[in-house]
């Protein structure tokens, strides 16, 4: 094979390879890093949370079971925030697990006093039974990208102007006992 | 007893007044916290991978579209100048040049600059073309962000990334929902001599107007989420008129120059009140659907520059609205971002672009026509360029924890270039002759890598090489290494290394008619880099100071030959170092920006050593935004300085005193709101004043001196500034 051919056969075969995944998501833009130190503040924000977290803040970071690039955004937003000293001004157990279904997630959070949930990419399908689940569990969920503000989350993440956006679902945050303080709520964008 | 009362109650009272100033303490340091974190610029220019910009591997600038919209910038050129750091334009009445850090290269047309839009180059291939000014068509209100990435950046973009890269990012359909209507005014003063205001009269007036119709809708296309964004405009300006000192010009033969019936012959000047404008449609837009992006644009410029100049504008009549320049694109993007894995991401992106240039000139005196005549004719400069190109990308974390992280990438593109020079009659229009007529196509390729590698949490190394193949300036390797530590708490240290290069343009390589000769061994000319910032962030405020070297190389000018006339040539080096500064944050409503660029740079040449023609080795800008409480709108002062600077003809004209441009101050004062009861209407008035008169660049047809010539040498005549515009900008955002 001449090298021009070899060279277009390569591209050929390269392009088939970069199209052959097609995983319609968002993608957190939010680097997992800036995420993790934003869900550490909210706590000290929200009137409730110290009620709600007594002096230890259990945070549970879920992903998808079998998404590759769920598991990484969640497990890397577990480990950036196991590396912070504390959650919402309170001590903080990190638990990182696969999402294991909308009412048995409700079921833990009630039974074990989850304080916080993150939700990882690849979960804004679920967002809907999520949501329902979760309607008057005192809990402050939080979605990795803006994609899930208006599906169920109370906070999320966007990229707004080249600066990391706080999305505040208010309804929604009503329904789970949350309640922002005017100084977060002055940052963030409102929806719902 | 009662002593011991007292003195509890005091204990009580001072406990309760420490945990109370402790718990406000506590309050304002979880404030600021969240304030810094939300301060954080993320940026994507420097390695094409989204990350916090103290952590990227060069020093960048976010612009963002609040600041845009409060400041009242209209082009991307008054953003770089208001609001930049390490960047500034200057604006000859004609397409604006963009220097950085004490280097300007006069007339290179924005090529030592990249400008991206969502990750596409506007550059075109024949001569590098950008444009910073209402004719780059990309409608303000789309963008969301602006990165100024400064210093060589061929790394990862290849070549023309040579002063820095401007990175435009434009708004999501969330950012911009509904349909927007935007209706735009403006006026400035007729100007005389020395930059005088001589008329406020209606009929005098520089006028110019901006329609616009935008949208952003979030749908769902075939199953899957779509976002999209787009917007159409026209943007018109028509003045003001100038008044040009007369310029008395003579032929060879000691007749009087004919610059057409506007002005006496053998004289050039009076007043230019027809030769001033632009007008610009475009159409941009962008459709993300799942991974999928498509982006599209169509633009054309159309302008007139008021006087004879060094650029590309010899020969003509004065204020002939029949010369004037036009430069139309048809652009198509098409990016897919894949994920085979969680580690491994891949990008492919199919563009493709159609650019041509159009530039009639009238020219009543036959001497001045390319192809021999005796009457007057209309020169006609034409480029052309096609390009489709291809690049694949891969990007694999070998950890997963975004610690180690290898970018891999090729790309390679056929582009089709033409130029010709026609000459026809200036009163039939029958073709006279053609000049440096040259088609070629062209097959280019590139392979890049770039390792990122976080060996501590607050350590980040990023090193890059790229390799270019390009039929003209031949082969290039552009290495980058950067370190970023952050420090203390809020402080970051970073060191940069970078190269880049510009391959020679297609008319500096092969343009050829009877004074020019074509040079195809031209080879690219390259600069070398290091710089050192340190950064400190302390809740929203940030500060930032930094030192730079380069080294330029190869550099390309017009040298004369053994037999009178001219080619390009490899012909100089520049030195140059300086600092750069920034300040910005805000306090409550209230927020502040400054920034300062100081440098040093000579040209190195066989003629000698210079200054570089219109490069300002002083420049800066600050502002102040205050939004004020209730139905009083957002007052922001804008200010942007540049020091004295040479005009572009300094080094070679021989005038009679070296021109110089004086130091110059534009100062902005912008109102902006919601109309009160009609909140979806909104207003921006704004107005801008110059201090300066001129800019370094000499106007007429006088623009060098033979020293040998009897009597005495006449001085300079350099081009006048506009330098009051009022505008209003209405617009009116519709709900989908």
């Amino acid at each position: 094979m001449r090298p021009g051919r070899r060279a277009v056969a390569l591209l050929l075969v390269a392009s088939a390879l970069t199209l052959c995944c097609d995983v319609a998501r968002a993608d957190a833009n939010v680097p997992l890093q800036l995420q993790a130190q934003l869900v550490s503040k909210l706590g000290a924000f929200d009137r409730n949370f110290a009620a709600r977290a007594g002096s230890l803040s259990r945070v549970l970071v879920l992903y998808k079971a079998g998404d590759a690039d769920s598991t990484r955004v969640a497990t890397n937003v577990a480990s950036a925030l196991g590396a912070l000293r504390d959650v919402g001004s309170v001590a903080a157990q990190i638990e990182l697990e696969a999402f294991p279904g909308a009412a048995p997630l409700a079921d833990r959070c009630r039974s074990k006093k989850v304080t916080i949930v993150y939700f990882s990419t690849g979960l804004e399908g679920d967002m809907d039974a999520i949501g329902k689940a979760l309607a008057g569990v005192d809990i402050l969920t939080v979605g990795a990208s803006a994609s899930f503000a208006d599906r169920g989350v109370v906070v999320a993440f966007d990229l707004e102007e080249g600066r990391p956006k706080i999305v505040v679902h208010l309804a929604r945050a009503r329904a789970q006992n949350v309640a922002f303080k005017a100084e977060l709520l002055k940052l963030a964008r409102i929806v719902g | 007893m009662r002593h011991r009362r007292q003195t509890l109650r005091l204990t009580f009272a001072g406990v309760a007044l420490v945990s109370l100033l402790h718990a406000r303490s506590a309050r304002a340091a979880d404030d600021d916290e969240l304030a810094e974190l939300l301060s954080e610029n993320v940026v994507s220019g420097a390695s094409r991978t989204e990350e916090i910009a103290s952590d990227a591997p060069a020093t960048t600038t976010t612009i963002r579209a609040n600041d845009i919209r409060r400041y009242g910038i209209r082009s991307i050129a008054e953003a770089i100048n208001f609001l930049g750091m390490g960047l500034i334009t200057q604006d000859p009445l004609h397409s604006v040049e963009v220097g950085g850090r004490g280097v300007l290269l006069t007339s290179d047309f924005g090529n030592h600059v990249l400008l991206v839009v969502d990750g596409h180059v506007l550059n075109e291939p024949a001569d590098g073309t950008a444009y910073f000014e209402q004719g780059a068509g990309i409608p303000m209100e789309l963008i969301d962000h602006i990165e100024l990435v400064l210093g060589p950046g061929s790394v990862l973009y290849g070549g023309s990334a040579m002063l820095g890269v401007v990175n435009v990012v434009t708004k999501g359909a969330a950012s911009y929902k509904g349909v927007h209507v935007i209706g735009e005014v403006g006026a400035s003063p007729q100007q005389g001599i020395n930059g005088a205001f001589t008329s406020f009269a209606p009929g005098d007036l520089g006028k110019s107007y901006r329609l616009a119709a935008g949208i952003g809708h979030e749908l769902t296309l075939f199953g899957k989420p779509a976002q999209l964004t787009a917007q159409a405009e026209y943007f018109q300006q028509d003045g003001p008129s100038f008044q040009f000192a007369p310029q008395t010009v003579t032929n060879d033969d000691g007749t009087p120059k004919s610059f057409g019936p506007r002005t006496a012959p053998g004289v050039w000047g009076g007043r230019a009140s027809s030769s001033y404008t632009t007008a610009v449609p475009a159409l941009y837009s962008r459709l993300v659907w799942g991974d999928v992006t498509v982006s599209a644009r169509v633009a054309s410029y159309t302008r007139r520059t008021p006087y004879v100049n060094g650029f590309n504008q010899t020969v003509g009549d004065f204020d002939d609205a029949r010369s004037l320049e036009r430069d139309r694109w048809v652009s198509l993007d098409v990016q897919h971002r894949g994920r085979l894995s969680g580690k491994l991401t891949t990008l492919m992106r199919l563009y493709g672009d159609l650019y041509d240039y159009r530039q009639p000139i009238f020219v009543s005196q036959p001497s001045d026509c390319s192809s021999p005549t005796d009457r007057s004719c209309l020169q006609v400069g034409n480029i052309r360029s096609r390009w489709l190109g291809l690049e694949l990308q891969a990007q694999y974390d070998w950890r997963g924890d975004e610690r180690v992280t290898t970018m891999l990438g090729i790309d390679g593109r056929v582009r089709d270039l033409g130029a010709a020079t026609e000459t026809q009659d200036g009163e039939t229009g029958r073709l006279l002759g053609t000049v440096g007529a040259k088609s070629l196509t062209e097959l280019v390729g590139a392979a890049y890598i770039q390792q990122r590698y976080s060996p501590l949490a607050n350590l980040h190394l990023n090193g890059g090489l790229r390799f270019d193949h390009d039929p003209r300036g031949g082969d290039k390797l552009s290495p980058r290494a950067a370190a970023s530590l952050d420090t203390w708490r809020g402080g970051v240290l970073k060191t940069i290394y970078s190269e880049a290069f510009r391959a020679p343009t297609f008319y500096e390589a092969f343009f050829e008619d009877s004074t020019q000769r074509a040079n195809p061994g031209l080879h690219s000319e390259v600069v070398r880099s290091v710089e050192a910032t340190v950064e400190q962030k302390a809740g929203r405020h940030r500060f930032l100071m930094g030192a730079f070297r380069t080294w330029w190389q190869d550099m390309i000018f017009l040298q004369a030959n053994d037999d009178g006339t001219y080619s390009y040539r490899n012909a100089a080096s520049i030195d140059n170092y300086g600092y750069n500064a920034r300040a910005e944050g805000a306090v409550g409503d209230l927020s502040y920006g400054f920034s300062v660029t100081g440098a040093y740079s000579r040209r190195r040449s066989p003629d000698g050593t210079s200054e570089l023609p219109a490069a300002p080795q002083l420049f800066g800008n600050a502002r102040l935004a205050y939004d004020l409480p209730g139905v009083l709108p957002t007052v922001a002062i804008a200010t942007s300085l540049v020091g004295k600077r040479p005009a572009d003809r300094a080094v070679d004209g021989n005038f009679a005193v070296t021109p110089y441009a004086p130091a110059e101050v534009n100062l902005r004062l912008t109102l902006s709101d919601r109309i009160p009861g009609l909140r979806d209407l909104s207003y921006r008035l704004s107005g801008t004043y110059v201090t300066a008169s001129h800019s370094p660049y000499v106007a007429g047809p006088i623009q060098t001196v033979d020293p040998a010539a009897p009597g005495p040498r006449p001085f300079a005549q350099l081009a006048p500034i506009n330098r009051l515009t009022v505008f209003l900008t209405l617009q009116y955002d519709f709900s989908l």
